[in-house]
Formats: C-alpha cells, structure tokens, sequence
C-alpha cells in the first residue's frame, strides 16, 4: 500500500502546473485576508490589539468552509488519466486488488489536501506575526479556537474529497462529474435550504422525511442554517465560530463517515465488476 | 461549412449523452415546479404561488444557464484530444476555423434546444399544476388583474432571457476556447468553472479591501450582470441590457479570436 500511495503521489504531482497554482492559492490568500484586517481597521483604535486578531482567526475558521471547493482540483489531479482504463488495466493484470487501487488514490488525495490546508494554516500565522501589532495573541487564540474547528472541519474535507474521487471513477465523463459536484456544493446547497425552509410548514411524513434528508448536506456542519431556521425566518449562523461543543464534532465525524463510506463502497463495488478493455 | 455543421450536430444528436442531457433538463424543470408546487401547499396564502409568480421566479434560475453552458459544450467537444479525433479532421484539409465555427454552432443550437426544453416544460408544468390567481389575489400581489399579471411575468421572462442570453453565449465561447487550448477537458472545464464561479467574488472581495481597480475588473466579468439582475428594473432596465450584451459580445468575440489564433498555430499530434 504504501509504495501504491507513493506511486500515486507521484503521478499526481506531475502535473505541476495545477499544483503550483493550488499551493500559490494557498498561500497567498491569507495574506490578502489578514491584510484587510490590517488595513479596514487600521484608522479603528482597535487595530493593534488582540481583537483583530480574534476576528482574523474567525475568517480562517470561516474560511475552512471553502475546504470542499479545494478538493475537487485535487481529485481531478488523482484522477487524472489520459487513458484512465490502460492505468487502472496495469494494476489489475499486475495482482493489486481493486479496492486497493482506489484506496490508495483516496489516501494519495488525502495527503496532498492536507497539506495543502497545512500550507494555508502557516501563511496565515506567518503573515498575522509579521502585520500585526498585537501578534503575541495569536498563540492563545489558535490553540483556544482551532483544534476544534479543526476537529469539525477536517473529516468533510476529507469526505468531500472522498466523493469528489468517487464522482469521477464512477462517471465515465468527468466533466459532468466535476459539473455535478460543483453544482451539489452550490446550488444543491441553496436548494437544501429551500427544500428544508418549506418543509417547516408542512407536517406530513414525507416533508418529515425530505427535512432529515436536506440535513444531511456535508455543508450543514459549516453553517447551522437548517438547525435555526423556524417559523420566524432563517437565522444565518456560520457554526465554526460559536464556541462548538463536542456534539458538534461528533455530528461532524457521523456524517463524514456516511459520506465518505457510501461512494467509495459503491465505487468499490463498481470497480469490482467494471472490465477494463 | 454548412456540411460540416450538418456533421456536427449529427454526431451530436446520435449520442446518448445529447438524449440523457434533454431528459435531465425536463426532470430539472419538471422538479423546479414540483418544489414550487409544494411551496403552495405549505404556504400560508396559497393562491399567491401561481403561475405569474412561478414565472417570475425564474430571474434566479437564469444564472444556472451560465454553467449550464459548459455541460452542452462538452456534449458537442467529445474529448477530441483524448481520443485524437482532432488529427482526422485536420489532416483531411478541412481549415480550423471551419472545425473551431462548426463546433461552436453546434453546441448554440444543442444549447437552444436545451432552453427550449427547459422553458418549455417549466411553463406548461407550472399552468397545469399552479394556475392562475383569482382577481382579490393577484390585485393584492401585482396591483393587476389575473391575465395582464400572466402577461406581465411573461415579458418579465422575456427580459431575464434577452438579458442573460449573450452572457450564456459570452459563456459559451469561453467554454469552448478553454476546450481547444487545454488538452485535459477536465482542466478545462475546471478552469472554465473557476473563470464564472471563483473569480468574480474574489475580484469583488478584493476590489473592496485592497484598489478599486478590482472592482473595475469585476464589472466586466460574466456573472456580475447576474448579481445585479434582481435591481435592474424600470429605468435602469436599458442600461442593464446594454451592460449585459456589451460583456457578453465582448467575451464572446474575444475568446473565439483567442481560441481560433492559438488552434491555428497548434500542432496536433
């Protein structure tokens, strides 16, 4: 397995123009983020102090919703295969089982994800120690705030990045794979929300039933609209930032488990009974 | 030319893909109305979701046509690269700007056939199901009786169509640049959804917090005149439509003559 990962890691790292740009994305983004939080409230008196640092540790905790978008580019880099058929044909004749040629994709996208997230994560220390007056309040704030978020945030990455994977070994053509899970992360969200808001009116069992399903959106870990959306209207409010609680990481880690389990064991099993001409 | 338009949507109309394509546009437009009509019965004042407010609801249902556009470009591309299709056509003499044009005509007229489809099923699905308001209703939602509202939302949708189609096209022509230049259709497609999706915001966000130069480049981009849609009304409506035509034939003209000089001088292999 881990000469598999090794290989794929290879594989999907030569397309070096695509990572480049993710890693420069990565790492230049943050900058642009604490630096407005430098300059919008450099003429505020609270500037130099530890408060906007606490709200530039909340952007990066906010930020980590965007964690699902990322994936995709770098599931399309594992993916990636002129002659998806001939590669995956290789391993097959050579002995290595199926589930053992996907899982290693997964963990080879797992590896390059995070440390793409990683990546992020530093700029934005580096880049908060070197603008920012009150910087000595960074330490505090990141070890108080993102071991949580990280704990709630990570297994959707992963999980997305699960099912961009899946997405694009079970379609045979990838761009609607990458059309379908951009749409889902976007529109398929708004209509989540929709979806549940009409629901809250109705209370026969299907609406019962299309509410549980609308919950289930990995993007409803990131944003409680669903949990707080009643009779009175929609309350947006972004989860990350408001003190999560070990229910929360717990919520985080079920349904990232569910999404990640199902298409790859689907994948799995389709693979299984695919031929490879 | 005409011929080889005439091939091009042959091979396109023969795929199951094109057959798969027009029956998931119905069963969108077909679910678009079926959650609308659930929305009637769990609304507190029913009549008010009718068919002049389902019809008027599609302006948020416009900005979908422009990743739409990238589904029906692929259907005519068939990955021509990876299966090197491409050298036949060019080694049998045909001029590139022939095989470029051809393809892009193509998929506008797939894409046509597509709105058509969409539009189509949404109004009768929405007539059948919704139904028009009675005269107490829609005086109180629109200030007009029943028939002058439907024929208002009806031009209303007329507008949102002559407004957001050259940006669909500007879309288009994108899509299909993209295609040509980058050999890995997935990339392309990416990058085409990154060019329509990503930077827009990003350019926005930026032009707030760092130079307004930013928020010049914003106000060129394809989905701006979508953000803006939604207050482009009465007086504003006719500087909203040249706004959108002048982007949208700026962006169509500039990636057609990007995608036809850097196809020219490509080698395929």
């Amino acid at each position: 397995m881990g000469s598999l990962v090794r290989a794929e890691l290879y594989k999907a790292l030569q397309h070096r123009w695509t990572m480049l740009f993710l890693l420069a994305v990565c790492v230049l983004l943050p900058p642009l983020v604490v630096g407005n939080f430098y300059w919008a409230v450099r003429y505020n008196p609270n500037a130099g102090t530890a408060k906007a640092v606490g709200a530039a540790v909340e952007a990066l905790c906010m930020g980590m919703g965007l964690g699902p978008f990322l994936a995709l580019p770098v599931a399309v880099m594992i993916a990636d295969d002129p002659n998806k058929s001939s590669v995956l044909k290789n391993e097959a004749v050579f002995g290595i089982r199926r589930w053992e040629s996907f899982l290693s994709r997964l963990i080879a996208g797992a590896l390059i994800g995070l440390g793409l997230a990683a990546s992020v994560i530093l700029s934005f220390c580096l880049t908060v120690f070197i603008l920012m007056p009150a910087r000595l309040a960074l330490p505090a704030l990141i070890t108080e705030n993102l071991p949580t978020a990280m704990l709630i945030a990570v297994p959707l990455w992963l999980c997305s990045g699960i099912l961009a994977l899946s997405m694009l070994f079970l379609l045979k053509n990838s761009t609607i794979a990458v059309a379908l899970y951009t749409a889902f992360f976007s529109f398929g969200y708004l209509a989540a929300i929709l979806l549940h808001v009409i629901a809250l009116n109705d209370s026969s069992p299907s609406a019962q039933v299309i509410s549980f399903l609308c919950s289930l959106h990995p993007f409803n870990i990131f944003w409680r609209i669903l949990f707080q959306a009643d009779e009175t209207g929609l309350s947006v409010n972004f989860a990350l930032f408001y003190s999560p609680g070990l229910a929360d990481i717990l919520h985080s880690w079920v349904l990232a488990l569910g999404w990640s389990v199902v298409p790859s064991a689907l994948t799995c099993l389709v693979l299984r009974h695919r031929e490879f001409r | 030319m005409v011929k080889q338009i005439h091939a091009e949507w042959y091979k396109a109309v023969h795929r199951p893909y094109f057959r798969n394509l027009i029956l998931a546009c119905a069963l969108l437009s077909a679910g678009a109305v079926a959650m609308i009509y659930w929305l009637r019965d769990a609304a507190a004042v029913a009549d008010q979701v009718n068919l002049p407010f389902a019809v008027a609801s599609t302006l948020f249902l416009m900005v979908v046509g422009l990743y739409f556009v990238s589904v029906g470009a692929d259907l005519v591309y068939s990955d021509q690269f990876k299966f090197n299709t491409l050298k036949n056509e060019v080694s049998f003499g045909l001029p590139r700007w022939a095989i470029y044009l051809s393809r892009w005509v193509v998929s506008l007229l797939v894409l046509l056939l597509a709105l058509a489809v969409l539009a189509g099923i949404y109004l009768a699905l929405s007539a059948l199901l919704l139904g028009m308001p009675s005269e107490a209703t829609a005086l109180e939602q629109f200030n007009l009786s029943p028939n002058d509202a439907l024929v208002m939302s009806l031009q209303a949708l007329a507008n949102y169509i002559f407004a957001s189609f050259p940006l669909w096209l500007g879309g288009l022509s994108l899509m299909l640049c993209l295609m040509f230049l980058i050999f890995n259709n997935t990339f392309a497609a990416f990058s085409y959804l990154a060019a329509v999706a990503v930077l827009p915001p990003m350019l926005k966000e930026l032009g707030n917090y760092v130079d307004p130069v930013f928020t010049h480049m914003y106000h060129l981009t394809l989905s701006y005149p979508f953000d803006i849609m939604n207050h482009a009304t009465g007086p504003q409506a006719a500087e909203h439509f040249l706004l959108c035509w002048g982007i949208g034939l700026g962006w169509s003209l500039v990636s057609t003559v990007v995608g036809l000089a850097v196809f020219q001088r490509m080698e395929i292999k």
